[in-house]
C-alpha cells in the first residue's frame, strides 16, 4: 500500500471516529438535558445553573466535533482526488494502485509511437503488412498493393495505349494493303510495257 | 440523581470517542507527512500542495479535538462534583 493509500485510510478512520464522537456528544447533550429537566422538576437551583452550563459546553463541544469531522472529510476528498491523479505521491512504495494504472496508461499511450519506430505497426497505404512506416520508400520483399485510384489510372492508361495501338495497327494494315495495291499496279504496268516492247521488236 | 449519573455516563462515552479521534488524528497527520515526503521526493508539485493542505486541515481538526476533549473533561468533572455534592 502506498503512502497516499495509508493516509486515506488513516483520515477515513479519523472521520469515522469523529462521526462517532459527534453521535456520543449528541447523546451526552440529551442526557444533560434530561438531568436539567429533573433538576428543574426538583427545584434544585444550584444543579440547574450547573447543568445549564454543562449542557451549553457539551453542545458547543459537539458542534466543534462536527466542524472537525467536516474538515477531516474535506481532507479525505482532497486525498482521493490526489490519488486519482497518481504520480509521485502514490509511487512512494512502488505498489500504489493509482501509480500502477498511471504507468500503464502512459505505456499504452506510447505504444503506437513505439510500434511505428520499430516497424511493427500498421502498414501505410502503399506499405505492406510488416514494414509499417519504415517501409516507405525502402526496397522490400513484400508484395505491393496499389490503391484503387492508381489501378483506375493504370486501366485508363492501358486503354489509351491499346486504342492507340489498334488505330496504328489499322493504319499500318491499310497502308500495307494500299502499298501492295500500288506495287501490284506498278508491276502490271511494267509487265505490260515489256510485252509491248517485245511485240514491237 | 439518576439523570445526572446518566449524563456522566454519556459524557464518559463521549470522552472515549474523543480519545479515539485524537489518536486517529495524530496517526492521520503522521501518514500525511509520509505522503508529503513521497510527493517531495518525486517532485510532484500538485501532490506537495495537496498534502500540505491536508496536513493543515488535519492539524486544525486535531487542535479542535484537543480543545473539545478538555472542555468535555471539564464538564465531566463538573457533573461528578454535582453528583457528589
Amino acid at each position: 500500500m502506498s503512502a497516499l493509500d495509508d493516509t486515506i485510510t488513516a483520515v477515513r478512520h479519523l472521520a469515522e471516529r469523529l462521526d462517532a464522537s459527534r453521535s456520543a456528544g449528541a447523546r451526552a447533550v440529551e442526557a444533560t438535558s434530561d438531568a436539567l429537566d429533573a433538576a428543574t422538576a426538583f427545584g434544585a437551583e444550584t444543579h440547574i445553573a450547573t447543568l445549564v452550563q454543562v449542557h451549553d459546553d457539551l453542545a458547543e463541544a459537539t458542534q466543534t466535533v462536527g466542524a472537525a469531522d467536516e474538515r477531516a472529510r474535506s481532507a479525505l476528498d482532497r486525498l482521493v482526488t490526489l490519488r486519482g491523479d497518481g504520480g509521485g505521491v502514490n509511487a512512494s512504495s512502488g505498489s500504489g494502485r493509482a501509480n500502477r494504472s498511471g504507468r500503464a496508461r502512459r505505456r499504452s499511450s506510447g505504444g503506437a509511437a513505439r510500434s511505428r519506430a520499430t516497424g511493427q505497426g500498421d502498414a501505410g497505404t502503399f506499405g505492406n503488412s510488416k514494414g509499417g512506416w519504415r517501409s516507405w520508400g525502402e526496397p522490400s520483399d513484400h508484395v505491393a498493393t496499389f490503391s484503387p485510384k492508381v489501378i483506375a489510372y493504370g486501366g485508363t492508361l492501358a486503354g489509351v495505349v491499346g486504342w492507340t495501338s489498334g488505330v496504328l495497327a489499322g493504319v499500318a494494315t491499310a497502308t500495307g494493303v494500299l502499298a501492295a495495291d500500288v506495287t501490284a499496279t506498278i508491276y502490271e504496268k511494267r509487265k505490260a510495257a515489256k510485252r509491248h516492247r517485245e511485240k514491237g521488236d | 440523581m439518576a439523570a445526572v449519573d446518566d449524563a456522566i455516563e454519556a459524557v464518559a462515552a463521549l470522552l472515549e470517542r474523543l480519545e479515539e479521534a485524537r489518536n486517529a488524528s495524530a496517526q492521520a497527520v503522521e501518514q500525511t507527512d509520509g505522503a508529503l515526503d513521497a510527493a517531495t521526493a518525486y517532485g510532484n508539485q500538485e501532490g506537495i500542495a495537496g498534502c500540505a493542505q491536508v496536513k493543515d486541515d488535519l492539524e486544525s481538526a486535531g487542535n479542535q479535538i484537543n480543545a473539545v476533549y478538555d472542555a468535555v473533561e471539564q464538564a465531566q468533572n463538573t457533573l461528578l462534583a454535582l453528583r457528589d455534592s
